[in-house]
């Protein structure tokens, strides 16, 4: 809403196959003006921060666009197309100017205020925005190169929505990503090149290559001038290197690169060379570059070059050049005056919101119990091919999931039903599988990714993390409801370090995720079910011993069953002891539980199904009742989730239990491969059933 | 003995065991020529050179890659994540290279690296310049994990750690940096991994803390002294392994324990306290174990009234008390 307090509006307008007018050049020098005057401006008394006196200055941190200002406007001012999206960076608010983020809204963001484009929640050059009819910008990561891969994931959503859903409006749709030098170091950026360029995706990435990455030099960062020179021979990327400084050339590059990739030409690749005129915050004096680059840098200013080139190629003359610059930093004094005193204030009540979607009204269906008995597997296989086919959005991908149907065969058959567009096979780079589904969640589809074993969603924690928080970091303007499937645990053969962890402890504690641990093919489908019409991101752990296992086995629940997160189960009722637990640990805990039922000792077990959110109402209504509880489960002891459930419990039931609370875990070491060791490490029902009986007795 | 603060005690320690030992190597983003973007490599660089002290590419999970490799051939490397929020990149690296190699060649090779991240908020660093991501490596078996506020714990924590033979973590709280000060011996010493300090000594009730929140346990300690509420404050140091000893002592003589940290409550390092305790002291509480902790969002917001409602002050801590205190 705020973008709009002022007379504010995207640069864009059709684009013209000849060189630019005079008007057009002007506006981008305007615009140019008003990112340097913020800039500025914000390093002027009373708005400079001040470490050693933050009440001093109106702001907490600055960090300088001049140098990239024109490369950047002259994109947003070709982004012309209702469904284009971009991924952006800390530096990219001359791009955030260009398709339509009022200096108001800049300045508020800046200021923390909650006309900012986070609320006042993130430092303020870490963007989102969406408008009517303009640009998507995706959610900024604060994570250098983190943007990326989400880009990817526009670009493929414009890739599907106009060839499988043939939604013509989306046709000549792009996706843009802009990043500095220093990006290309990251994994992201290759993740993002070796998916793009087979796929041959509508996508540019503008690189803004100043020489340094924050302090340190190109030489540091890769061999030879420029990591893009090395590019060179990348198939499929089309790329072009251009001087920010040179107006007459950056506007044909950046044209031509947005127009081929608008018209199926593939992957884009533009290489600006640009001067960075300050450090990369204001606490960077650039004390390690020398006078002479300084002094170059200077002299290359594209802000400077284009007054040159409007004055010598377009005959505007020196007054009307100084009249634009005179108004842009009186506008940009307004906005600022305007922003700190009406930008608004967060109440504190405003610091937990917009975690996740407001609940949903989950109406919990009973399941049908009659019929064969199904497997998780073939369940959870089932489920997705009924929901794929009520819902076009939801895809379906992974390493290995597409045309051989998955290492696990939950995926298998999918894509011979729903076609390659719907249920394909990645290149291996799980943050490229999880940073393209945000990005396509984003856009609106319903990307089902799968992660192979719950161990290779290590090498994605960083866009894990990212998904968590992208709900609250945008002050709830944007969500990311993927639906990320991973097995985890042993399986019949026993487990490996590689294969068989579970780890959900780690994501328990990422803010923002939900997590779906079902024990029985039943749950499994009615909590997929749940999780794909929901609006937030779901862990969806499917325990490898479980998928074929008779104990697992349930009556398909049928095609509208949905079983609503955070209802924990009662499994078995009991008056003597009760044990806490989820996944295999159900299975374990009723073996146990039998036995003991033989001496007359009555175990209740309750399933926790989820463990974002938890049943903490069932939790706690249990041990009150019973007043003695075990916690299982087979993630690592030590900060496991059974840990948090201990302290709640201990916290919270304190004056209810009769005896310690105790855990069956894990122990705390990678899962071994030899049986015996694996044994030994696990909570098997035999220590499950040891532990029950000391419990019983105290 | 001269006064230092927390930068000053992680910057000398460093500088000391380099000058002693040409195996440690120091890597990071910009802890070269610039010094570090906290300062905490101000003058490493001059002192040992663009070999030792080495700005790295941006890219954290090629640091730690390359620090393990570099660990095998017999280097002592200290790793610098600028900011702890941006280790996720290098998160496997960490929780399955580094972390794992020991057990999984086992013992034929370790890994002595350190990784040490500026952590914690009350810096306006907002949602990437304020996580405490300490309790997702406190889960990993393999790894440890310290994390102070301390100079004078830092200096002989660091030392263990670089001559640790497994990898360690080393959190240091950046809005300690430049606030906690502290007589610091110039002379180096060890401090061993998993050996908590009774940072004051009391009877009523005990605060199991570490980091800053030591230094805001102390200060809400005197306050409730004059109220005859004499709080013991135990300071963690490492939360990997726990000192459970010292943990047990405290509870088993005060009866009732407050667990503050700054991290998210939800899986936070004081879950895994608070389920020793009532595993293994439960005949001895007198009431609840309680959490102080933050909030189950991603970080402190920007704003001021977001990164004060995250914040936990010496205030938070001393209601917290009295209220426990009254059960």
């Amino acid at each position: 809403m705020s973008d709009y307090k002022q007379d504010w509006k995207p640069l864009a307008t059709p684009v013209q196959p000849d060189a630019p007018d005079a008007g057009w050049w002007l506006s981008i020098y305007e615009r140019a003006w008003v990112s340097r005057a913020i800039d500025e401006l914000e390093l002027t008394k009373g708005y400079k921060p001040s470490r050693e006196n933050p009440a001093e200055g109106r702001l907490k941190f600055q960090f300088s666009a001049r140098g990239h200002e024109v490369p950047q406007l002259i994109a947003a001012a070709l982004l012309d197309h209702p469904h284009d999206g971009a991924g952006v960076y800390y530096r990219s608010r001359p791009f955030m100017l260009g398709i339509g983020l009022s200096p108001f809204a800049c300045f508020a963001s800046v200021m923390h205020k909650t006309a900012g484009v986070s609320g006042g929640r993130d430092i303020g050059v870490v963007f989102n925005h969406q408008q009517p009819g303009g640009v998507t910008v995706l959610p900024a990561s604060g994570d250098v190169g983190a943007q990326y891969t989400p880009v990817v994931g526009w670009a493929q959503s414009i890739a599907y929505r106009t060839s499988r859903m043939q939604q013509r409006d989306w046709d000549g749709a792009i996706a843009m990503a802009l990043g500095g030098d220093g990006s290309t170091a990251t994994n992201g950026f290759w993740a993002t090149l070796n998916i793009i360029t087979p796929l041959n995706y509508p996508m540019v990435i503008m690189i803004e290559d100043n020489a340094y990455a924050l302090t340190v030099p190109l030489r540091y960062q890769t061999s030879g001038r420029s990591v893009i020179d090395n590019l060179a021979s990348f198939t499929g990327l089309n790329i072009t290197t251009v001087d920010g400084w040179q107006p007459h050339a950056l506007y044909p590059v950046l044209r031509d690169s947005i127009l081929a990739a608008r018209d199926n030409g593939g992957p884009q690749l533009v290489h600006v060379r640009v001067p960075r005129l300050t450090g990369h915050n204001s606490q960077d004096s650039q004390a390690y570059k020398s006078k002479q680059e300084l002094e170059q840098d200077l002299a290359r200013d594209p802000l400077t070059a284009l007054g040159k080139y409007l004055s010598e190629e377009y005959s505007v003359d020196s007054g009307q050049l100084s009249d634009i610059e005179a108004a842009a930093r009186e506008q940009v004094r307004l906005a600022a005056e305007a922003a700190w005193e009406q930008g608004g204030e967060p109440s504190s009540q405003d610091a937990t919101s917009h975690l996740f979607a407001p609940p949903a009204m989950i109406k919990q269906t009973e399941p049908k119990t009659e019929g064969q008995r199904v497997t998780l597997q073939a369940a959870i296989g089932q489920c997705l091919a009924e929901e794929m086919e009520r819902d076009k959005t939801i895809l379906v991908f992974g390493e290995d999931v597409g045309r051989s149907g998955g290492v696990h065969r939950v995926t298998d058959g999918l894509q011979g039903r729903f076609g390659e567009e719907r249920a394909f096979d990645t290149s291996l780079s799980e943050e490229g599988i999880v940073g393209r589904a945000v990005g396509m969640a984003v856009n609106g589809l319903r990307p089902v990714p799968e992660i192979q074993f719950r161990k290779y969603a290590d090498p994605a924690h960083e866009q894990i993390t990212d998904a968590g928080t992208l709900r609250w970091r945008t002050n709830g303007h944007f969500s990311a409801p993927v639906v990320l499937r991973m097995p985890v645990g042993y399986q019949k053969m026993g487990g490996d370090p590689w294969h068989a962890v579970c780890g959900e402890a780690v994501f328990a504690h990422l803010p923002g995720w939900q997590i779906a641990y079902p024990s029985n093919a039943a749950d499994a489908v009615g909590l997929l079910r749940t999780a794909l019409r929901g609006d937030d991101p779901v862990m969806f752990l499917e325990h490898r011993y479980l998928y074929e296992h008779a104990s697992a086995r349930r009556p398909y629940p049928g095609p509208d069953y949905l079983l609503p997160f955070g209802k924990a189960a009662t499994v078995r009722p009991g008056r003597d002891a009760l044990v806490i637990t989820w996944g295999d640990g159900v299975h374990r805990a009723a073996e146990a539980a039998a036995i003991l039922a033989e001496s007359g000792q009555e175990v209740e077990i309750l399933d926790l199904r989820t463990i974002v959110p938890y049943d903490k109402e069932a939790v706690l209504a249990a041990v009150q009742r019973i007043g003695k509880a075990l916690i299982v489960h087979e993630d690592n002891r030590t900060c496991g989730f059974g840990a948090e459930l201990a302290a709640v419990i201990v916290g919270e039931a304190f004056s209810y239990l009769d005896a310690p609370v105790w855990r069956v875990a894990a122990e705390d070491i990678p899962v071994p491969c030899n049986d015996i060791l694996f044994e030994a490490m696990m909570p098997t029902t035999r220590k499950v059933h040891e532990k029950l009986v000391e419990l019983l007795a105290f | 003995m001269p006064t230092k603060l927390l930068i000053e005690a992680v910057r000398e320690t460093m500088h000391q065991l380099m000058a002693k030992d040409d195996r440690i190597i120091l890597m990071g983003e910009d802890v070269g020529k610039l010094g570090g973007v906290l300062r905490t490599t101000d003058g490493l660089w001059k002192d040992f050179g663009d070999k030792r002290v080495i700005d790295t590419p941006l890219a954290e999970s090629s640091i730690v890659g390359a620090a393990i490799g570099a660990s095998f051939n017999g280097l002592l490397p200290i790793v610098e994540i600028q900011f702890s929020d941006f280790i996720m990149p290098a998160f496997n690296e960490i929780v399955s290279e580094a972390a794992r190699i020991r057990y999984r060649s086992n013992n034929d090779w370790n890994c002595p690296i350190v990784i040490r991240a500026p952590y914690g908020g009350g810096i306006h660093g907002a949602l990437y310049h304020s996580q405490s991501p300490e309790a997702f490596f406190a889960h990993v078996p393999g790894l440890k994990v310290v994390a102070t506020a301390s100079p004078k714990d830092l200096k002989g924590l660091l030392r263990t750690a670089v001559y640790d033979p497994d990898p360690v973590m080393v959190f240091e709280h950046k809005k300690a940096y430049r606030l906690i000060k502290e007589d610091v011996p110039d002379e180096e010493y060890d401090i061993p991994l998993g050996k908590a300090e009774v940072k004051r000594e009391g009877d009523s009730l005990s605060i199991i803390t570490y980091g800053i929140m030591t230094y805001h346990a102390l200060t809400a300690a005197e306050k409730l002294a004059a109220d005859d509420i004499n709080v013991e404050v135990l300071d963690l140091r490492t939360l990997r392994p726990l000192d459970t000893e010292a943990i047990y002592a405290t509870v088993q003589k005060t009866g009732k324990v407050l667990i503050v940290h700054e991290d998210n409550l939800t899986g936070g390092i004081g879950g895994e306290i608070a389920a020793l305790v009532a595993q293994h002291c439960f005949s001895y509480l007198d009431g609840p174990v309680v959490r102080l902790c933050g909030p189950d969002v991603p970080a402190m917001g920007f704003n001021h009234v977001f990164e004060g409602e995250f914040l936990i002050s010496p205030e938070r801590i001393e209601a917290a008390v009295r209220k426990l205190a009254a059960y």
